[in-house]
């Protein structure tokens, strides 16, 4: 449904700056990336800091240009869609949902349906799936960020099509255990009704836990992609995050932290 | 959500009885006092209520434009150094003008000085355009940055032109840059202004869903559909406009762009398309309430410009609406 072609993307610096044929790798970041991302799947976009997982995210929600390749929706170049057609077809969540106008919750998912026709069984349905309707009525700005995270998640809901794509940035790092749990369920229960979604994830025992296939990004270039077992094996994780990796008892890969790097892969 | 409508629609009806009432003040009352003015005198202050309502509604529309745009709540028409840049090229008309005899004409009604004042304000924008946007792409803290730079630098280019000219004139400057509303506009001018204020607001309203959803961070705002950079350009060139035109019809008048938009998003709430109806009520009920009270108000060498009223009332305002409602958009609890 998602597809870059040979995507790469050049941040902070004005690409009428030098001939197309000039840029140079080291200055993108990411660079070269190919994949279909094919709807009724939940996709992880891992690697380390500064890999490009967000850069990678944002091209593919087309929210910024690419310097080079291209990416399609449902076969098209993305550009080519009106508005109302990208907007229906593709919801972007940020990491840190920001507002600068002092909504209320069922205000802020409201914003959702901008381009779209209003729908109020949209906003409704949003609202209760995600367990807001106690506090619909509550200042955005007065949530925690859990909370606010959640509100973003739900405006995404509102917005897409049930068989289009939600992109999320790190959409459960702020909550809680019972939130996390509501809202992956929610993500996946999307992608069984025939939606896509692809999530940058830090937690790789979650991106394991709820992610049917993975991409992993190694500073701005596709390390690696595949279904999710057979990519995050404890090896390959060792060797690309240099953390000791072993499987807990359901065979989800966990990483060793704070073991003073005594060898405990198992 | 009824409640939120209903609060509203009551927001807007105190706004507009509160601009109603200010502009009926401010044709009862003159310098000859309170009441009914005669035949010859009626139509100055009508003129007057004309300019002030224009005046305001300018102002606090170009307020609230670039506190959109910047995403600042301390934006104004007069954070983006042009006030700065249209003091500058007052000074530089009456330099000129003392020293060369030159620009000393008028033009359209407007004197030499305040046509400079115009160009001034619009050369100053114009750079704070160029060094605060990025590859056609504007950068709101960046237009922010430069706004204050190219500000400063004017604003000293202004001192040094004050003690180049002779004293006499320094007034005729002190005076204008605190702003005054004219009783006797000049009517082309007054028509053009007040068509453009009326013009913004229509605007403002039918893009008040694009504002809305603009408050979204701006990848946010993209997906949901907003044509992000045709917006802003749209924000800041109508709100340069919009403040160019009270320059030349009153001189830089304080507050009215920061303090309105405030004050009404506390009666009508955050919607854009009510918030940009009723920020131009408050801008010109603020207006005309503080020329009306400028009119009694004789403070033995004269009466006090119109910039200062606004200063003076709408500042401590201000701080009373920042302490008791939260004017800050920013942050959230963990």
């Amino acid at each position: 449904m998602i597809e870059a072609r040979a995507v790469g993307v050049q941040l902070g610096r004005p690409p009428s700056s030098a001939p197309s044929g000039a840029l140079t790798t080291q200055r993108r970041t990411v660079d070269n990336i190919t994949s279909a991302f094919q709807r009724g799947q939940v996709v992880a976009i891992v690697g380390r800091n500064a890999a490009g997982k967000t850069t990678l995210l944002r091209a593919l929600a087309g929210v910024i240009d690419v310097a080079a390749g291209e990416v399609l929706w449902d076969g098209k170049p993305l550009q080519r869609w009106s508005a109302r057609e990208r907007a229906r077809r593709v919801a972007y969540v940020a990491q840190r949902p920001l507002l600068s106008a002092r909504f209320s919750v069922r205000e802020t998912i409201e914003l959702g349906r901008y381009a779209l026709a209003p729908s109020d069984q949209r906003i409704r349905a949003a609202i209760e799936a995600f367990g807001l309707t106690e506090i619909q009525d509550r200042i955005y700005h007065e949530l925690s960020v859990g909370q606010q995270q959640r509100v973003a998640l739900a405006r995404a809901w509102a917005q897409v099509d049930a068989n289009g794509a939600i992109l999320l940035d790190e959409p459960f790092a702020a909550m809680d255990l019972a939130e996390t749990d509501r809202s992956a369920t929610l993500v996946r229960r999307f992608v069984s009704g025939g939606g896509l979604a692809i999530v940058v994830l830090h937690d790789l025992s979650l991106a394991a836990r709820i992610a049917d296939a993975v991409v992993v990004l190694d500073a701005g270039r596709m390390a690696l992609a595949g279904p999710i077992r057979e990519v995050l094996t404890t090896d390959f994780l060792t060797r690309h995050f240099g953390v000791p990796f072993r499987l807990d008892i359901d065979g989800i890969p966990e990483p060793m932290v704070g073991q003073d790097g005594t060898k405990q892969v198992s | 959500m009824n409640f939120a409508r209903h609060r509203r629609a009551l927001g807007l009806g105190l706004l507009l009885a509160a601009f109603m009432f200010a502009l009926a003040l401010r044709y009862l009352v003159g310098s000859s006092g309170f009441g009914e003015p005669g035949e010859g005198i009626a139509r100055y202050r009508l003129d007057a209520g004309l300019a002030a309502t224009a005046i305001g509604v300018s102002l606090a529309i170009a307020g609230l434009f670039l506190q959109v745009l910047l995403r600042n709540p301390l934006a104004s028409p007069f954070v983006l150094g042009l006030s700065s840049g249209a003091s500058f090229g007052y000074m530089l008309a009456l330099y000129l003008a003392s020293q060369f005899g030159i620009a000393a004409g008028s033009f359209f009604g407007l004197s030499g000085p305040s046509l400079f004042a115009v160009g001034g304000s619009l050369v100053a924008l114009a750079l704070v355009w160029q060094l605060g946007s990025r590859r056609g792409a504007v950068d709101p803290l960046g237009l922010v940055l430069a706004g204050v730079i190219i500000g400063s630098m004017a604003a000293a280019g202004t001192t040094a032109l004050q003690s180049l000219v002779p004293a006499g004139l320094r007034g005729d400057f002190v005076g204008w840059m605190m702003g005054r509303i004219p009783e006797a506009p000049p009517q082309g001018l007054l028509l053009i202004v007040s068509a453009i204020a009326a013009a913004a607001t229509g605007l403002g309203i039918a893009i008040g869903p694009a504002l809305d959803a603009s408050s979204l961070s701006d990848d946010e705002a993209r997906s949901v559909g907003v044509r992000l950079t045709t917006v802003r350009i749209t924000l800041f060139v109508v709100s340069g406009v919009l403040a160019a035109g009270t320059v030349a019809l009153a001189g830089p008048i304080a507050f009215v762009g920061l303090v309105a938009p405030h004050a009404a998003r506390l009666m009508v709430g955050p919607r854009h398309a009510t918030l940009v109806l009723g920020s131009a009520l408050a801008g010109a009920a603020m207006l005309l309430a503080a020329d009306a009270i400028r009119q009694v108000v004789d403070v033995g060498g004269g009466r006090l410009p119109v910039g200062v009223l606004t200063a003076l009332v709408g500042g401590p305002v201000f701080l009373i609406l920042l302490r008791r409602a939260p004017i800050l958009h920013h942050g959230g609890s963990s």
